[in-house]
């Protein structure tokens, strides 16, 4: 996962630097594996991940402070986020963080990630359960963040946002092109090497 | 006055918050790092008009302080669990225009109480920019075209 730790004053300029550099070469004493998601009826109350999730920790893993993980986000770091979305506009901006309806928002984490991760992949539903469109050409619902969408990926298709527009690559099993068009709002192109989506079955 | 006590119950520890005190509470989004002990004594001992920063602040330990209508604003970036139902004190009284809430971006928060406690007045960030969050703030263009926020 390539996060670091060191020994006692071995630090000093280290975590800086780390944190700093486009890319970052370290010679290392050991690698650590990543741990999983705590079994239940083992959790440890002190122990959680960003989703607040229990998890279980291996030999010299790695923790940090918020503001150690949001330097980590807002600096440019992170390879990928993947955030989910009340809705994407063809643009790119993003809306996932206030209904009306409820009148009081839940930011946590987004507007960071947008703003700084490489590449924002966003999972949603395609259409509301009354076949209102979720994929739009302007956002109304209040946003997370502007022209910050890289790719889409819905029950019914996988979206690619590219300088032109929305850009159709991936297509699910059973659907027609005119059926994806329907219930997107604005006109997309579609790929060259238009596929069917790979489904794993989930139960 | 040596400030440096070991207090042996919480009710002594919190014995000197005042109304109108500005209170971060640690924690994330559960019990994680709450001081549980503390919050309930505060809620015990009355302090009134307090500021509550914290990342969240409905449907957790907090509340208990919402509940008690001791506090008149609250500074959180995800003051609310994802279900409103039951609703939570917090999200009762903000909705009735009891509490005032300031939300702020998770990393905008963290950063704030940072350099606060570092000795520095403000920062510039690209968090919200385009959003409600950058209406009002003062901006920057830096030479890649990127604009800034300023949140001090």
């Amino acid at each position: 996962m390539g996060n670091l730790i060191y020994r006692r004053t071995e630090r000093n300029f280290n975590p800086l630097m780390a944190k700093a550099a486009t890319i970052t070469i370290s010679e290392v004493d050991e690698i650590v594996d990543v741990g999983e998601l705590a079994p239940e009826g083992r959790e440890d109350p002190h122990l959680v991940n960003a989703g607040g999730q229990f998890v279980t920790l291996l030999p010299y893993a790695s923790i940090c402070d918020q503001a150690e993980a949001f330097a980590m986000i807002r600096g440019g770091h992170i390879d990928i986020s993947v955030l989910g979305a009340l809705e994407v506009s063809e643009e790119g901006d993003l809306a996932n963080w206030f209904v009306p309806e409820r009148r009081v928002g839940r930011i946590g984490g987004a507007m960071d990630l947008v703003a700084g991760a490489k590449k924002v992949i966003i999972i949603m539903y395609h259409a509301t359960r009354d076949g209102r469109a979720n994929i739009v050409k302007k956002c109304s619902y209040p946003l997370t963040g502007k022209k910050v969408v890289d790719t889409i990926v819905t029950d019914l298709a996988f979206f690619e946002i590219t300088e032109e527009g929305l850009l159709l690559n991936e297509i699910a099993p059973g659907f027609t092109v005119e059926e994806i068009q329907s219930l997107t709002e604005p006109q997309f192109k579609v790929s060259q090497d238009l596929k069917e989506m790979e489904v794993e079955p989930s139960f | 006055m040596p400030i440096n006590r070991v207090f042996s119950n919480f009710e002594e520890a919190v014995k000197d918050v005042h109304d109108g005190a500005i209170i971060m509470v640690s924690g994330f989004i559960g019990k994680v790092g709450m001081p549980t002990n503390l919050i309930h004594a505060l809620r015990d001992q009355g302090a009134k008009n307090l500021t509550i920063i914290s990342n969240r602040v409905g449907g957790i330990d907090a509340d208990v302080l919402f509940e008690a209508k001791q506090v008149k604003k609250a500074i959180a970036s995800a003051p609310v669990p994802a279900s409103r139902t039951p609703i939570c004190p917090f999200e009762e009284q903000y909705l009735a225009g009891a509490v005032e809430l300031e939300i702020v971006p998770q990393g905008t928060l963290v950063e704030r109480i940072r350099a606060g406690g570092a000795g520095l007045g403000g920062f510039y960030t690209t968090t919200g920019v385009g959003t409600a969050i950058a209406e009002g703030k003062e901006r920057k263009s830096s030479m890649e075209e990127n604009i800034f926020l300023n949140c001090l």
